[in-house]
């Protein structure tokens, strides 16, 4: 039996929230450094990989390498329950999952484990221009004032400012970024690109963002953007979306 | 119609999926296929179809116009694929059809007079009948709703899975599963009825999602030859010899099929309890007739004949065809237009 603990629950439930917008299935896999998930969407235009260290976690048993299917869900529905304080206890063998959030009360679950098969995917191969590190509040608050107006975001880079733009029917947005203002921590422009995405993907990863520490855009033009989410204890949860070539 | 490989269908070879899961995906639809869904399931509670105010049938325009949009707007790529004269060998499977007709138009009338509505609708959706006035006029609202459409020298199935195939489309979509010994590399299923359907004769809804099967998988899962699995369609039935070999289920035919082995064996044995000429049906299914001569490119929708097509002409509310086609020219901007590639590229 494999377990760990983890003492704020609420940051899975809202990383599983995002990652369950992508894929409906996955499997992690857990070796003796940590916990990680790779998995792409059925038609193939996002990527989730996820990694955890063992060390951000308060127990961490695992004999050897451990595989855990899940559907999203089915286990997302556990997680919304999740309140503030409570500590995650996770424990699973070859059958069944165990899932205890721990606060003011103890709430355990149980579910059974899916047969999925692991798949081995490989990391997208990208040469990224540019680069830009902000809070992850601030990101959170571009995409909801760019799903006000359309479904596509375009990204415009300039030597020392970034613009997110969108084009609706009859409302535009655009939204400047820079270190300057200090809605950017970094931006590093080796080329100046201009890359569209939907929004509805940039949108999936707002739930995982509002509770990183960071988010750092990485894209170059007509590439995939990678947009890198960075947790407390060194986890990260990064997502790649395909690009929007007109 | 078309071969039943509904029970042989593993599992593991076909995975229920929602639309949006089809994103940026071009589809070689079965325009028949679709068009008959249309007509079938576009009625009344007592069966009537949509008509005009002079009488004339528009059930299938209206699932034509309001289902590709759905299409579009989640990101689908539709190309429709249309028939051309069917193989001689059909003629049998064709006169069937014409028959069941008949019957299902008198027995519609039976119903009328007994006022007996649930079977009105159920014989008058078997009465669905598609003329070459209904297709044409199929042809001209997809030219105006700026969605491609090609025009197969025979079977509309075996040219989409020609084209899936060759790569220029993602699947083959058609509820039959024809393309799919035609060697369709994927088929999606339920395209044209996705959504909240009554159950046939009973009271009851169910949610209908697309299905995905795939070629590969379903070959691997029962450890068939794509050769194989053509003559197992054979032997339960095809458009070229309906009701195929008799007494024969999904189990016997598979279990014939494995203990014969050799395609030779095979064809020898159905021909041998047959009067049907089973190598020229297995050569078709291998090699039928199918062009290169086509484009899929999607164009802006032209809102003046679409809104001649539908209101003037058919008589379609013009609020509900505005807001259909404000919905078109965005799913045309952002999704045809625009291409979402996959991320496959990058995989390298």
């Amino acid at each position: 039996m494999a377990k760990l603990q983890f003492m704020n629950a609420r940051l899975w439930r809202f990383m599983i929230e995002s990652i369950e917008k992508v894929i409906a299935e996955g499997v992690f896999v857990l070796d003796k450094n940590g916990l990680k998930l790779r998995a792409i969407d059925p038609s193939k235009i996002m990527m989730v990989d996820l990694y955890y260290p063992k060390e951000a976690f308060s127990t961490y048993n695992i004999e050897e390498e451990a595989t855990l299917a899940v559907n999203f869900e089915d286990i997302i529905r556990i997680f919304r329950r999740a309140l503030k304080n409570d500590t995650l206890e996770l424990d699973f063998n070859d059958s069944h999952i165990y899932i205890s959030l721990q606060g003011k009360g103890i709430r355990n679950f149980k579910l059974p484990q899916i047969q999925l098969p692991y798949e081995k995917l490989p990391e997208p191969k990208v040469g990224f221009t540019v680069h830009a590190k902000m809070m992850s509040s601030i990101f959170s608050d571009i995409i909801r004032d760019i799903e006000l107006t359309g479904s596509s975001v375009t990204f415009t880079a300039k030597q020392d400012k970034l613009y997110l733009s969108s084009l609706g029917d009859i409302e535009e947005a655009e939204v400047e970024l820079s270190t300057e203002k200090q809605n950017l921590i970094e931006l590093d422009v080796e080329s100046e690109d201009s890359t569209s995405y939907s929004v509805i993907y940039l949108s999936n990863m707002v739930k995982a963002a509002k509770v990183a520490e960071s988010v750092t855009i990485h894209y170059s033009e007509d590439a995939p953007l990678k947009a890198d989410l960075e947790y407390i204890g060194g986890g990260r949860l990064t997502f790649y979306v395909s690009p929007l070539i007109t | 119609m078309g071969v039943n490989l509904r029970e042989l269908i593993a599992s593991e070879a076909k995975k229920e999926v929602d639309l949006r899961d089809l994103k940026g995906r071009i589809i070689a639809l079965d325009a028949y296929n679709m068009l008959y869904q249309f007509l079938a399931a576009i009625r009344q509670p007592d069966g009537t179809p949509l008509m005009d105010r002079e009488g004339r049938i528009t059930s299938h325009l209206s699932g034509l116009f309001y289902r590709t949009i759905n299409m579009v707007e989640e990101g689908i790529k539709p190309v429709y694929v249309f028939d051309g004269s069917p193989p001689e060998m059909k003629k049998a499977e064709i006169e069937k059809r014409l028959e069941a007709k008949l019957e299902a138009t008198r027995k519609y009338r039976e119903a009328v007079e007994t006022r007996d509505i649930e079977s009105m609708r159920k014989y008058a959706q078997a009465t669905a009948r598609l003329t070459s006035e209904m297709v044409e006029e199929a042809k001209l609202l997809l030219k105006a709703m700026g969605i491609p459409y090609i025009q197969a020298p025979q079977e509309g199935e075996a040219q989409a899975a020609y084209i899936a195939r060759k790569g220029d489309a993602w699947a083959s979509g058609s509820q039959d599963y024809d393309s799919i010994l035609f060697g369709a590399p994927r088929l999606v299923r339920n395209l044209g009825i996705t959504g909240r359907r009554k159950l046939p004769g009973k009271d009851v809804y169910i949610d209908i999602k697309p299905e995905i099967i795939e070629l590969n998988l379903l070959l691997r899962a029962l450890d068939l030859s794509r050769e194989q699995l053509i003559l197992i369609g054979i032997l339960l039935g095809t458009d070229y010899n309906p009701g195929g070999l008799k007494g024969v289920g999904s189990k016997t035919a598979l279990k014939l099929v494995k203990t014969l082995g050799g395609i030779d064996e095979i064809i020898e044995y159905i021909e041998a309890r047959t009067e049907v000429d089973v190598r020229k049906i297995f050569d078709y299914f291998m090699n039928p007739v199918v062009t290169d001569d086509y484009d899929i490119l999607w164009s802006q929708p032209d809102e003046k004949s679409i809104y001649k097509i539908l209101v003037e002409t058919h008589d379609f509310n013009p609020t509900r065809v505005e807001k259909a086609v404000e919905r078109l020219r965005k799913a045309y901007r952002e999704n045809l237009k625009a291409r979402v590639t996959s991320l496959d590229r990058w995989f390298g």
